[in-house]
């Protein structure tokens, strides 16, 4: 029986090549949960009091209001820190395309969707929205591009 | 002025990226012009939605061939830093704005101004990161 590398983690083993990651990018995983983590429980809080009726108003409600910005530049400073941590060429460079069709997507989306807001019935874009799309965006296709590039 | 040197991946970004934002203006303004001249509907009206939207695929295509072509490491990091803030800048502004839209009544964000306000992020970014390592 063929013995698996001591060196290579149960997750590692498990998983094909093409999703192995380097230090870096675990590192970069790891920041970006704890950001993701923060945003969403921000967001919430905020719905959840905006839900019940509280509405705070001057300075509180812009204070209110740049909390959720202060996770989305976290995750971005984390995304910045991978690039300067990563020391495998090619995985900066798919990780860049990968923020290139993330902002692609949602300059689309953003693009689109205003025109039919201008001129059909379709619904407000509610703009909290960009973010949770960006990230949709640039993590599907940086999965996609590491499997094309596996 | 070493800053402002450009090199041939430069020129060439340049030469691909001012045609494209003019086809996007022009897009802008043929949408705007055929929609209030002939009110479309349907399948029409959805076409010239998405024809702006055309030549931003182009200009995400055209930053992707200059970052392929840049031999310079250090002008490609500089663009890469650049989009990030730009990127930074447009997803703050839009949350926060969306909550200041539920909890202020601030008045609505219009989504189709998140493109040019990324890029006159993007560029005041590229000033101020251009004049830092001049």
């Amino acid at each position: 029986m063929k013995e698996s590398e001591p060196s290579m983690s149960w997750s590692q083993r498990r998983s094909p090549q093409w999703l192995q990651k380097t230090p870096a990018a675990r590192r970069y995983a790891f920041r970006l949960s704890w950001a993701i983590f923060a945003f969403v429980v921000l967001s919430f809080g905020l719905s959840y009091l905006s839900f019940h009726g509280f509405h705070p108003k001057g300075i509180v409600a812009y204070l209110f209001a740049v909390l959720p910005a202060i996770a989305i530049i976290a995750t971005l400073v984390s995304g910045g820190m991978y690039l300067g941590e990563e020391t495998d060429e090619f995985q900066r460079h798919l990780f860049v395309q990968s923020i290139l069709w993330g902002v692609g997507g949602i300059m689309v989306l953003t693009s689109v969707w205003g025109w039919l807001q201008l001129y059909t019935h379709i619904g407000h874009f509610f703009t909290i929205w960009t973010f949770p799309f960006f990230l949709v965006f640039q993590s599907v296709s940086w999965q996609v591009l590491r499997w094309r590039n596996r | 002025m070493g800053c402002l040197q450009t090199n041939p991946a430069v020129r060439r970004y340049f030469y691909r990226f001012v045609p494209t934002m003019t086809a996007y203006a022009v897009a802008l303004l043929v949408a705007e012009w055929a929609i209030h001249r002939f009110h479309p509907r349907g399948a029409l009206l959805y076409g010239l939605a998405v024809l702006p939207a055309v030549p931003i695929i182009g200009i995400i295509v055209i930053v992707g061939l200059y970052l392929a072509e840049e031999k310079d490491e250090f002008q490609r990091n500089l663009l890469i830093q650049t989009m990030l803030w730009g990127l930074g800048a447009i997803l703050s502004l839009t949350s926060v704005w969306g909550w200041l839209q539920l909890y202020a009544h601030v008045h609505p964000f219009q989504p189709f101004m998140t493109f040019p306000l990324f890029w006159c992020f993007q560029a005041v970014a590229t000033a101020v990161l251009r004049w830092r390592y001049r």
